[in-house]
């Protein structure tokens, strides 16, 4: 399929480098700038009443950052922490401010360069829903790797939509 | 992209949504500072225009400008600020003269600047909606090249500056929320009161003894050091040193609390014009008088408590303050008096409002609560107890007013303001010599004196201010109503029991074993009993935002970093007592 | 041994931005804002990389380079300079003096990444709390 010059200005938009690392048995990226740092796996203090995937807080030195669940905003069962998981600290931007979210992953992967040929717009996930979080795809080395973006996934949550995710293991993003 | 004819080659301005804010802010706070040197600068160049110092100071102004405008897309800023920079810099190289035209352009260039400052920083702040901004540059911009081209006669044939927004005119724009007037702080939790991303001036000697206090810090660090290192430990030395390393820190925290801190004077200031407005018009004479304008309060607690201050010293002219016919029948001074005084005591803040009025009306309050069922006839209670009346709801409504000099006409309202604050008030009243109110503050809204409970195997603060007691539950009797929850007997009160652990909904089972512990809590007037695990004890602690990216329960507040480095959350009386609400049947029961 | 990164540039916004784009690296990151201060830390931390802006307050960036070049330690550091607009004139002298690289402004983070990735052997950072 010929991408529309529309879908190739887009995909220089999304071209860059990513921050990738391993939800599941899937690959994600973002874009390296919307991380701030990353810390291993600490304490975590709960938050009465929200949905399950939003772990709680963290102490960031003095700053309290609330740290969310890839694994289960994604559907997945929560996994048994392992010596690779971690948290990504990102910056989000959020009802016109910037704040700091982690998110806890499986296992960090590396830093690419994802060039705009190499994106392609995201399949039609499950019952034609697209997950309007993961809006492109990106092959890298032969490895999909599903680009996600967090302003907009944070977004939902923030608005408290109701959460109804495919799991992504059962997709064609797995190759 | 083509160019729209009906811009007339000007060029919108629209702030993407997924521009960095902090970036944004940053631009806007480095702005107003050049927008300040330009101006100023211009005022030195009428006099010297030969002030190569102060050419300089201007071009790097509009130099920084586009700069940082560049890096935010933000075109339409970015190219006038080129056009300028590139006039400043041939003056700076001496190709050019300053003329009253080149002062001229410069000033209308800065006010356009100002103009996009200005209205970004209301879109950014909320307080406008996000739209795209037309403010027209280019015939400013022609001028400006006119000059460079060595055009002697250039003079600024600009119309005047007015911004327009394209839609605007339109009616029918697209529909979007309107912007609130006032930005969302107000609806964030009262404890966490103006997280506004505001930069405040912060006096010098602040600073440095800032400075002075965190190298102290180092050298009390590295004299621990050396003793933990040393081959022969010495315990006293050590000691010794923790306690300095204890008492810098201390003060270390005391003086970054008072960077918070600014004069209460602007509020104060304000009532004068008030008072005298209400005066008129009421064709009374009062004198406000202000004392401890001085006094520091947090700089959060300003904005706040406004609106409550107004309006108690309006309610002090319009009712309290009696007729001059009336002052003078009764051997007062014609003129009435309001005073205003702020002061510290006893690591609080106190605020009074004092007037030489009629005073309560302790007989009409009375009738009134007894008509209300708020007392019952032939219970004769303390004249605190009467005057608090007027706090009530039922005792704010416009009936009243004449009844009791008028003073319950929002007090309702301001009682609840200064209880967000975490803070109370007072009155005292005396017939035909007048009425006081006492408003006590804390001294900071960044820190609170917390109780530490512990559910489910987490523990929360509760603000000390709002805990009335605790006790073992064994030595309670609850009781299930049915259909309106439970109820603890307090000697002769009945309380509505909240069990906290099976309100949190966790999904995890409580591990917990043992009895628990009661604990009382009162706000807005009403008490709850809360069953906590554990009672861990009593703290201070440093008040912070949970981050705002995910709405919590309103009955959290924020929370605080606890010794162990973990986060407590902090519970928010308030809405705790208004869960449900199971309360006021229960307590009509009681009575 | 982390890389360190001296940024001099007189806008706060430059820092933020390059500040920023380092963070989820193992490196440790300066930040200076005026070409005195800039020298002054280059000489005391030595670090890998420095970004110099060419206008600035004080002295200009092409000043900065050159005492930075009459400074034995300082003579081979990597220099990327921050420009503002392509003055030809600038660009010369700054090749004279062997810098790393340009970039122009305004950027994104991730031109400078690009180019630090040509000096530096940038590792993610994991801290441990």
């Amino acid at each position: 399929m010929p991408a529309s010059t529309l879908e190739k200005s887009v995909a220089g938009k999304v071209a860059g480098k990513y921050l990738t690392f391993i939800v599941g048995s899937v690959a994600y990226g973002i874009p390296i700038l919307k991380a701030r740092e990353i810390i291993r796996l600490l304490d975590i203090t709960p938050i009465p009443r929200l949905p399950a995937h939003i772990k709680g807080v963290i102490n960031l030195r003095g700053k309290i950052v609330p740290v969310i669940d890839l694994r289960m905003r994604f559907g997945l069962p929560e996994a048994t922490t392992t010596n690779r998981t971690c948290i990504i600290v990102t910056q989000v931007e959020i009802a016109s401010a910037t704040k700091l979210m982690g998110l806890i992953v499986d296992a960090l992967e590396e830093v690419y360069s994802i060039n705009a040929e190499d994106i392609e717009p995201a399949p039609h996930f499950g019952n034609g829903n697209t997950v309007s979080c993961i809006e492109h795809m990106a092959k890298v080395r032969g490895q999909v790797k599903a680009l996600l973006n967090i302003d907009q996934m944070v977004q939902e949550d923030h608005e408290g939509l109701p959460l109804s995710f495919p799991a992504l293991e059962t997709t064609p993003a797995q190759s | 992209m083509p160019e729209d004819p009906e811009l007339n080659g000007e060029i919108p301005l629209e702030i993407s949504a997924e521009t960095d804010s902090e970036l944004l802010q940053e631009f806007l706070n480095d702005a107003r500072d050049h927008l300040d040197h330009i101006e100023q600068g211009v005022l030195v160049l009428e006099e010297d225009a030969h002030n190569q110092e102060v050419v300089n100071t201007i071009f790097r102004a509009f130099h920084t400008f586009k700069g940082n405008a560049g890096f935010l897309d933000l075109t339409a800023v970015s190219e006038l600020a080129h056009v300028l920079e590139s006039l400043l810099d041939q003056v700076r190289e001496g190709h050019l003269e300053i003329n009253s035209a080149i002062i001229e352009i410069i000033l209308k260039g800065r006010d356009t600047l100002k103009q996009f400052v200005d209205e970004i920083e209301a879109q950014v702040r909320g307080k406008k909606t996000r739209r795209p901004l037309l403010i027209p540059t280019s015939a400013l911009k022609a001028s400006v090249r006119r000059i460079l081209d060595g055009d002697e006669s250039a003079t600024c044939d600009i119309p005047a500056l007015k911004s327009s927004v394209p839609e605007e005119s339109a009616e029918t724009a697209p529909v979007e929320p309107p912007a609130p007037v006032e930005p969302s702080a107000n609806a964030k939790s009262p404890l966490l009161a103006g997280n506004e991303n505001n930069s405040v001036k912060v006096s010098t000697a602040k600073l440095d003894s800032l400075v002075d206090l965190a190298g102290e810090l180092l050298i009390a660090q590295s004299l621990i050091v050396q003793i933990a290192s040393s081959s022969t430990f010495d315990s006293h030395a050590l000691m010794r040193n923790l306690s300095q390393l204890n008492r810098i820190s201390k003060e270390l925290q005391r003086t970054a609390m008072t960077m918070r801190m600014v004069p209460i004077r602007g509020i104060f200031q304000k009532m004068h014009r008030l008072v005298r407005d209400v005066a008129a018009r009421q064709k009374k004479e009062v004198h406000l008088v202000l004392e401890g304008e001085d006094t520091e309060v947090d700089r959060t607690l300003v904005e706040k408590l406004s609106d409550p201050l107004m309006h108690m010293v309006r309610n002090a002219v319009d009712h309290a303050i009696e007729p001059m016919a009336q002052r003078i029948a009764a051997g007062k001074p014609a003129a009435g008096r309001i005073l205003l005084r702020a002061y510290h005591k006893s690591g609080h803040i106190l605020i009074e409002v004092e007037d030489d009025g009629a005073g309560l009306n302790r007989e009409r309050i009375v009738q009134k609560a007894i008509r209300n069922g708020l007392l019952k006839p032939g219970v004769v209670p303390e004249d605190k107890d009467i005057f608090s009346l007027i706090f009530h709801p039922g005792f704010s409504t416009a009936e009243v007013v004449t009844d009791i000099s008028g003073r319950g006409v929002g007090m309702d309202v301001v009682q609840r303001n200064i209880s967000k604050l975490r803070g109370k008030i007072d009155i005292r009243s005396a017939p035909g010599v007048g009425t006081g109110f006492t408003i006590q503050l804390p001294l900071t809204m960044a820190i609170i004196d917390g109780l530490i409970i512990k559910v489910s195997g987490q523990r929360y603060i509760l603000p000390a201010i709002s805990v009335r007691e605790s006790f073992h539950p064994k030595s309670c009797h609850i009781t299930s109503l049915p259909g309106r929850g439970e109820v603890v007997q307090m000697r002769k009160e009945l309380i509505p029991l909240l069990r906290l652990h099976d309100h949190f909904q966790f999904q995890t089972a409580s591990t917990y074993t043992g009895a628990g512990i009661m604990v009382v809590i009162e706000a807005d007037g009403q008490k709850r009993c809360l069953l906590a695990d554990e009672l861990l004890g009593k703290q201070e602690v440093v008040i912070k935002h949970l981050g705002d990216v995910f709405k919590t329960d309103p009955m959290i507040s924020g929370g605080a970093i606890l010794g162990d480095g973990c986060v407590g959350l902090i519970l928010d009386p308030t809405a705790l007592v208004r869960l449900e609400n199971p309360g006021q049947e229960i307590l009509n029961l009681a009575a | 041994m982390s890389n360190k990164i001296l940024t001099v540039d007189d806008s706060k916004m430059v820092r933020m931005i390059v500040t920023r784009t380092f963070q989820p690296f193992e490196c440790e990151i300066f930040e200076a804002s005026n070409g005195a201060d800039g020298l002054a830390m280059a000489a005391s931390i030595l670090p890998d990389l420095i970004f110099l802006d060419i206008t600035m307050g004080d002295m200009n960036g092409l000043e900065v380079l050159e005492k930075l070049r009459q400074t034995e330690a300082l003579q081979a550091t990597p220099v990327i300079m921050l420009t503002a607009e392509s003055g030809n004139k600038s660009i010369e002298r700054a090749d004279q003096l062997h810098v790393a690289g340009y970039v122009a402004k305004p950027f994104k983070g991730e031109q400078l990444l690009a180019q630090a990735n040509q000096i530096l052997n940038l590792q993610l950072l994991v801290a441990a709390q």
